[in-house]
């Protein structure tokens, strides 16, 4: 009997432990959550914005004559580039695993695609499903647009350079704590930039429609409508990456904010039913050895 | 007439009621007034001057574009700052820091490009601030 109750009491001991550090680690997600979702929502204006210009700046050239920007223009695929935005750390539930699962309904082995990868976990996941890894790329939790510079500079070479015909994003879109989307998006060539937006502020969870052009009247441009469109489509096709990105931090750390939530009221409930039992042994063990002394008198 | 600066990090400067603007175009200093027409310019590193009934608020920003329509002026550049939260001495020294590492990145061949360009960045925005800042 002795044995059983020490035993309990390790088990009791250890899911304790556990559940501080899976608390500790619900208090560091949150913190970090809601640094990430505010980083998220306050990127968005100036895609709304940046797209809005460039959306008038191609109207105001498609009056005038034609003209085409190499990240612009649509060509034969051939080799698909995707760029895989995953999470460096496990312990954040079902999130990588749904995002795995999405990728490989979508791209399913054996399309010709090379990848890139920004996360531990999805260099991880692309090596083992031996898909053509290119490379792979580390972004800190606090990420900044300086270090999403140059994987944006890096795609649009090989892009120019014609090993990709397109770059495509995955990701884990961040749409409330609870919920995120796995999502795929063609970044490059820019298509329909409208579509895109919609289909963006959609994933978002956003009722009313976006309207890249909210007023006709005519468009006038200082110096003219070539020149400031000659840096935009490479300035667009960056920020979407950094709002790719903030969006997938987002999604991390609520989803490693939920699971350990869950993994502490877990915790806290095997500790109740193991502090029971603990009880409850230790009970009979007391009563036993009255019985056992009551009947020695008696003797 | 409305008017605003956005950034990456999310509007920055936001103004109502405001009586002209004056932004600095690549092609010159533009003066925005009320019931300006539709327009979409490229912007310099330099001075944007906001003025309202409550007086006039001098910013400087980072390269960028401005798109005047149905009376908002809306700015969207890599960084802004109001003139009068620029700290010279903080503005000298990232200066300097990004003009040393220009310096020993241009003897270097095996330079990231992108490095170059955000350093030129910090570089450029820091000239413009000290720029504003010394007019006043």
């Amino acid at each position: 009997m002795a044995k059983g109750l020490r035993e309990i009491r390790n088990r009791i001991r250890s899911v304790t432990n556990t559940g501080q550090i899976t608390r500790a680690m619900q208090l560091v997600a949150s913190s970090k959550m809601r640094r990430a979702q505010d980083a998220a929502t306050s990127g968005r204006p100036y895609a709304m914005l940046l797209s809005r210009i460039l959306a008038t700046a191609l109207r105001g050239l498609d009056l005038s004559g034609d003209f085409s920007h190499p990240l612009m223009q649509e060509r034969p695929v051939k080799t698909r580039g995707i760029v895989v935005i995953a999470t460096d750390k496990g312990l954040c539930g079902g999130l990588n695993s749904n995002l795995f699962r999405f990728l490989n309904k979508n791209v399913p082995a054996g399309t010709p695609a090379k990848f890139f990868t920004v996360g531990k976990k999805a260099t991880q996941f692309v090596a083992r499903s031996k898909r053509d890894l290119v490379a792979d790329f580390t972004v800190s939790d606090r990420v900044n647009f300086s270090e999403v510079r140059p994987i944006g500079e890096f795609l649009i070479k090989e892009y120019l350079a014609g090993t990709i015909d397109t770059i495509e994003i995955v990701l884990s879109q961040f749409k409330n704590t609870i919920v995120q989307v796995p999502t795929m998006a063609t970044l490059v060539p820019l298509g329909n930039l409208e579509e895109r937006m919609q289909a963006q502020f959609a994933a978002q969870g956003k009722k009313e429609e976006f309207k890249l052009l909210e007023d006709d009247r005519e468009m006038s441009f200082a110096p003219d409508a070539g020149t400031i469109l000659e840096g935009l489509p490479a300035l667009f096709f960056k920020q979407s990456l950094y709002q790719a990105i903030l969006e997938a931090k987002a999604s991390e750390q609520s989803a490693r904010m939920v699971a350990m939530k869950a993994a502490t009221d877990n915790a806290k409930n095997l500790v109740d039913s193991l502090s029971l039992e603990y009880n409850k042994a230790r009970q009979a063990a007391i009563t036993n050895e009255i019985n056992e002394l009551a009947a020695s008198n008696a003797g | 007439m409305t008017f605003e600066i956005v950034t990456p990090t999310g509007i920055v400067y936001q103004a109502e009621n405001v009586n002209s603007v004056t932004l600095p175009t690549t092609s010159g200093e533009l003066g925005i007034l009320p019931g300006h027409i539709p327009l979409t310019a490229e912007i310099e590193p330099g001075e944007i001057d906001v003025e309202t009934s409550a007086g006039t608020t001098k910013l400087a920003v980072d390269k960028g574009y401005a798109r005047v329509l149905a009376d908002r002026v809306s700015v969207l550049a890599e960084a802004a700052i109001d003139v009068k939260a620029i700290d010279l001495s903080a503005v000298e020294d990232a200066q300097k820091r990004a003009e040393a590492a220009l310096e020993a990145a241009r003897h270097q061949k095996e330079i990231d490009p992108a490095e170059l360009e955000r350093l030129e960045a910090v570089a450029r925005f820091a000239i413009a601030q000290k720029l504003v800042k010394s007019k006043h």
